[in-house]
């Protein structure tokens, strides 16, 4: 049965690696477009969210080239997340598809189950083996992207396309991990070498937000990458890895292990409301303590925790003195519209350190 | 002179109202309710709250805000899970720290944490921690729930009755109602389907229910079901709803479609509510199935006028005349 999933920034590569270690056919999402958009569009309900929107076009595309069933994870709310596997059931079905659905979600053994159908020889060893293998490369991917994050600064967007292009394809291509060692290698070299002599970035800009958003560069239509070009350092408070270590692995063992963030939204938000509503919030008070010039937190239209995190933002800015702007983002999103926000925003943040630095002298 | 809390007049007003005022009141307390919903609550609360937030979170800034001079105390409770399974919705898990942190110069807000997911005891705590802040007297919290309880029982066997919350309320006070329930058979029947503090509230609901009432329907609504009858619903769901609300619109409106008993649903939707993506489009694959129920969602939002609705609401039931005559 050949297997589908959803695409989000490249969560592609380390879910095939896994997928084809269990010898289990796989048809790879195809990368998310403007058609992949209207299709989600056309058959979603009008008030779902962005990233729901985008998860079922692609679903489409995917069974359009020949997907028998679809992986997804589910949840147990308050996000819509944790709804979006039996609502894309509903819809597909009713627009006529034939495919299984699999949903995972804990208890772990029903997730084991479901690797059991699907794999043709699901035996321990190689189940341990491909995780192991495929983790290594989703940490490689968040450790590439962060470099470029932080020293990729005044690149244009273009020459961080072509450069990120070429270095995901090596990793997807990657039998050991020795060859992942030389591609981490190999590419932070080539960024120091373009960076080289450039002017060195004056601004550091923390990223918060819901994860899909904030990873998938196609719904926030590049925002670190024009970040980047605009001169300014980045930081981002989210990714796949540390999602999965908090909540998966940690939550099962009953663990908190974001307590930091945690303590420090507790001024402002003092209980968990779905999504990263909490993380947004802690995330952005420790970005005010170490002093960063900005935060930028990314939504989708209509995001339940990121919209309480909004509310809350607003007093976290005042005690901090730290600009915040929020990038709601749903299929009318321009990238005009948000390259003039950026500008403003960075004009901005230029403005406020140049001033604080002439006060500082006189 | 009596200490005052005040209860803003939507949200969770519209469930658990009779419960609180009865509780405070017993320990001495004076209750203030802010005042109906009006064109100035509705404006101040847009004024304040996080744009892209819900009406009903802008009206309840707005409901908090005309209480603020009036009391010493405000009570949010943070309704995080109540039947000890499903939760509300991130909104209402955030809404005190919302408040706190929008509105300036606010009483103090008693906002005590529900979460009934930890055992029965929970409920106990909560109710002493609440009642403490009016008496130390253990006995005296403890009979002011009692009687609390018993009076919150007998509104919402009112409302299966089918009066609305409105009129049960009026009724436990002992005032008259002049509804007439016993409607003929032949009337039309139509659900009116969506959160309470939408449904009920007769300003942001343009009085709906008033008005198909007037329009010779009957009108029947989710608080009309019991818990069991609901509950009998629960395994067409193949997930059951995180969010406590929305699992009970869903559960009513399959519930209704089963019978067969209405002519007509009508899906109340506040714009921006999250869960009722999930929501209107299930009930509206559940009434595709039956031929002889029609479906109309509306959307409400603060810009919402009365002459559009009202159009809708006629329109909504001329068809279903005209499908009865044929």
């Amino acid at each position: 049965m050949k297997v589908t999933f959803p695409q989000m920034g490249s969560l592609n590569i380390p879910l095939e690696t896994l997928l084809q270690g269990l010898n289990i056919e796989i048809v790879s999402p195809p990368p998310l477009t403007k058609r992949t958009l209207n299709l989600g569009v056309k058959y979603s309900p009008e008030s779902a969210c962005l990233p729901f929107k985008l998860v079922l076009g692609n679903f489409i595309e995917a069974l359009e080239l020949g997907a028998e069933a679809i992986i997804m994870a589910g949840g147990n709310g308050p996000c819509r997340f944790g709804h979006f596997g039996e609502l894309a059931n509903d819809i597909l079905t009713d627009l006529g598809y034939e495919f299984e659905l699999y949903i995972l979600e804990p208890p772990v053994k029903s997730i084991v189950d479901i690797f059991v159908k699907l794999s043709p020889n699901f035996n321990w060893v190689q189940v341990i083996k491909s995780l192991r293998f495929a983790w290594k490369k989703l940490i490689l991917i968040e450790e590439i992207k962060k470099y470029r994050l932080k020293h990729g600064v005044f690149l244009s967007k273009n020459q961080i396309n072509k450069l990120e292009d070429e270095y995901l394809q090596l990793i997807r291509e990657a039998k050991n991990k020795e060859e992942l060692a030389s591609i981490d290698h190999n590419y932070k070299k080539e960024i120091d070498e373009f960076t080289d002599g450039q002017q060195t970035s004056l601004l550091k800009v923390g990223l918060v937000g819901d994860i899909y958003t904030v990873s998938e560069p196609f719904a926030n239509l590049n925002v670190s990458k024009r970040l980047n070009e605009l001169g300014v350092a980045i930081d981002r408070a989210v990714f796949v890895s540390k999602w999965v270590k908090d909540n998966l692995i940690c939550g099962a063992l009953n663990i908190s292990s974001n307590r930091k963030v945690i303590k420090a939204a507790k001024r402002y938000l003092q209980e968990g409301v779905g999504g990263l509503g909490l993380e947004t919030v802690g995330e952005t008070v420790l970005y005010g303590e170490q002093g960063y010039d900005g935060v930028i937190q990314l939504a989708p239209f209509g995001c339940m925790p990121e919209i309480v995190a909004k509310s809350l933002l607003t007093e976290v800015e005042r005690d901090f003195g730290l600009p915040v702007l929020t990038l709601t983002l749903d299929e009318h999103a321009s990238a005009t519209g948000v390259q003039t926000r950026l500008e403003a925003f960075v004009d901005l943040l230029t403005q406020k350190k140049n001033l604080n630095k002439k006060t500082f002298l006189n | 002179m009596s200490v005052r809390i005040g209860i803003p007049k939507t949200l969770s007003y519209y469930v658990y109202y009779p419960l609180w005022e009865k509780f405070f009141t017993e320990l001495g307390a004076e209750v203030v309710v802010s005042q109906n919903t009006s064109r100035r609550i509705v404006d101040d609360g847009v004024k304040e709250t996080v744009n892209d937030a819900c009406v009903p979170i802008k009206l309840f800034h707005g409901h908090v805000l005309n209480l603020k001079d009036k009391v010493d105390y405000i009570f949010i409770p943070r309704l995080v899970s109540v039947n000890g399974e499903q939760i509300y919705c991130p909104k209402f898990l955030g809404l005190p720290d919302m408040i706190k942190s929008t509105l300036r110069g606010l009483p103090e807000v008693i906002a005590p944490k529900i979460d009934l997911r930890k055992g029965r005891f929970e409920l106990l705590k909560i109710v002493y921690q609440v009642g403490s802040i009016l008496t130390k007297n253990l006995l005296q919290i403890y009979s002011a729930f009692k009687e609390a309880k018993s009076y919150f029982e007998d509104f919402n066997n009112l409302l299966k009755e089918g009066y609305t919350v409105e009129e049960s309320l009026k009724l436990l006070e002992g005032e008259e109602v002049n509804v007439d329930l016993g409607q003929e058979e032949s009337s039309l029947k139509v659900a009116v389907l969506g959160y309470p503090y939408i449904t009920y509230d007769p300003y942001i609901s343009v009085n709906m229910i008033q008005k198909l009432r007037g329009l010779g329907a009957e009108v029947v609504t989710t608080d009309m079901l019991t818990h069991r009858q609901l509950d009998k619903q629960k395994p067409k769901l193949k997930k059951d709803l995180f969010w406590t609300f929305s699992g009970e619109v869903v559960k009513a409106g399959y519930h209704y479609c089963e019978t067969g008993e209405i002519d007509g649903l009508i899906h109340v939707t506040a714009f921006g509510c999250g869960p009722d993506f999930m929501v209107d489009k299930l009930l509206e694959l559940a009434a595709k199935d039956k031929e002889d129920i029609a479906f109309m969602t509306l959307t409400i939002d603060e810009h919402t006028g009365e002459a559009g609705i009202v159009t809708r609401l006629e329109a909504f039931v001329d068809m279903l005349n005209l499908r009865r005559k044929h």
